[in-house]
């Protein structure tokens, strides 16, 4: 065993178990270096949970292997757990317990004692601004407080990388971005492995964004690097203008009730910015974001198939 | 693993799934001892007290028995409202610890009702007779369920659950051939 730190995925490959034998991956390849935050984006059924099961040694593997540190997910499983730690896909704190109880019982079942568990617990707390609550039931606490109380434990717990499964699902939009702020700090200290349908919390977080496509990685890389999959770097935005836009030179990727948007070229979108503000239409101009790589790569994977 | 990195696996389970919640709601403790003594005040009020011993042994029956069945829906409710079990899996805990801890919790969580039923039971009837029948039960009911459960998946418990059935069926015909004082626990 090497300790190289780096995340491989070799040939993987899952066959659900429970949808006739379709693949849930399907030979997935891809080495990174295991170090801040990498997100995994995709569509409902792309794969993102079956892949992070099989990383966090919860699922076998149909074919290929996956190292985390150089440490294989199936053969050095006992050795991987005691450095890895996750907040799977809709878990939720329990009802009957409160955040302290919930941090210090994750940390008992990691191995610790329960003095030191306790005092541990409460730093973690602490840490994500849960003083207040560390005493009150879980069930009277708010759906992005509770959220808090699972990043707590995995927080408190001495795990270098962490898995989060969709971690702001359902959260309202100043929850989730208060909970991004601990991502983020969690991202400086560990590598954590996350998967959203959010496209700007990938955006806002990740180090490197992988795409997952039925099963199939379509795209990885940082931001910058995803960007030059797309042939073009600005997006234009019209309503109402949609003869003036169609006709440019770029990409046309997505029209709906006269709104229109275009990728095109920096000089295209200069000009257009100029005919577009002379006929009076409301426009944005920006450069291509992670959701337009996003559509551009799976529309792309469409026509494929 | 170490023994005191174990024991705290167990003591996890044990103070989640059952002193937490006897901690945060008492009324529990209540409902733990109500449950067996609803029996065995039924079989004293229609044998008019002729069958107190036979009430307090199936008292403790009911109590063994529950444990069992609780520790089953404990652990699938555990696993898929809350997904304890998946968060355990990617731990240095293993299946075993935790799912010990877990029997365990369901033995402190009806301790109430045992403290209540054994009292009585040192009042009415030999005490021998009681310790073997609570032995006995606590083995069939927790340990086959430590088992079955050991294989990580309420699914696989599911799937393997007719075999364990079946292997119980055997464990009480082998006791039915045990001396007549024991027979409280062969099911007819």
């Amino acid at each position: 065993m090497n300790s190289d730190g780096r995340l491989v995925v070799s040939k993987l490959s899952k066959i659900s178990s429970t949808s006739r034998g379709n693949k849930a991956l399907d030979d997935v390849n891809m080495d990174i270096e295991a170090k801040g935050i990498f997100a995994l984006i995709g569509r409902n059924g792309a794969g993102k949970t079956t892949l992070v099961r099989i990383l966090a040694t919860q699922l076998a593997p149909t074919h290929g292997i996956a190292q985390i540190d150089g440490l294989d997910v199936m053969k050095d499983a006992k050795q991987l757990r005691k450095r890895i730690a996750i907040i799977p896909q809709e878990a939720r704190a329990i009802a009957w317990m409160t955040p302290k109880q919930t941090v210090l019982s994750y940390l008992m079942w990691r191995g610790y004692g329960y003095s030191e568990a306790k005092k541990i617990a409460v730093e973690a707390l602490a840490r994500v601004g849960l003083e207040r609550y560390m005493d009150t039931l879980n069930r009277n606490l708010s759906g992005g407080t509770k959220r808090k109380v699972l990043v707590a434990t995995v927080l408190a717990s001495e795990a270098d990388v962490i898995f989060l499964d969709e971690p702001t699902t359902g959260l309202d939009p100043i929850s989730r971005k208060e909970l991004w702020n601990y991502l983020s700090h969690l991202g400086k200290e560990r590598f954590t492995v996350l998967t959203t349908h959010y496209l700007e919390e990938a955006e806002q977080l990740a180090d490197v964004i992988g795409v997952l496509e039925s099963g199939k990685l379509v795209g990885l890389g940082t931001l910058e690097q995803l960007r030059k999959m797309v042939k073009y770097q600005y997006s234009v935005r019209a309503q109402n203008a949609s003869q003036l836009l169609v006709g440019a030179n770029g990409e046309v990727a997505r029209s709906r009730d006269g709104s229109v948007q275009l990728l095109t070229t920096e000089e295209e979108a200069l000009r257009l910015s100029r005919l577009l503000f002379e006929s009076g239409s409301r426009f944005s101009i920006s450069p291509v974001g992670l959701d337009d790589i996003f559509f551009h790569i799976v529309n792309r994977n469409d026509k494929a198939i | 693993m170490n023994v005191r990195s174990l024991f705290n696996q167990i003591a996890a389970g044990i103070l989640v799934n059952s002193v937490y919640e006897m901690r945060n709601y008492p009324i529990v403790l209540l409902n733990t001892v109500l449950s067996p003594l609803s029996f065995l005040i039924l079989i004293v009020f229609v044998s008019r007290g002729a069958l107190i011993q036979d009430a307090i042994v199936g008292g403790f029956i009911m109590s063994m028995f529950s444990n069992g069945i609780a520790l089953q829906a404990d652990l699938s409710h555990l696993k898929n409202d809350f997904k304890l079990q998946d968060m355990i899996v990617s731990s240095p805990a293993s299946a075993a610890a935790y799912v010990a801890g877990m029997a365990m919790s369901e033995l402190v969580y009806s301790s109430p009702a045992l403290f209540v039923l054994g009292l009585l039971a040192i009042l009415f009837i030999k005490a021998g007779l009681i310790s073997i029948t609570l032995v006995l039960r606590s083995a069939d009911n927790d340990v086959s369920h430590i088992c079955c459960t050991g294989l990580h998946s309420c699914n696989i418990f599911k799937r393997y659950s007719s075999e364990l059935c079946f292997l119980k069926a055997y464990l009480y015909y082998f006791l039915n051939l045990t001396p007549c004082l024991l027979s409280y626990n062969v099911d007819t």
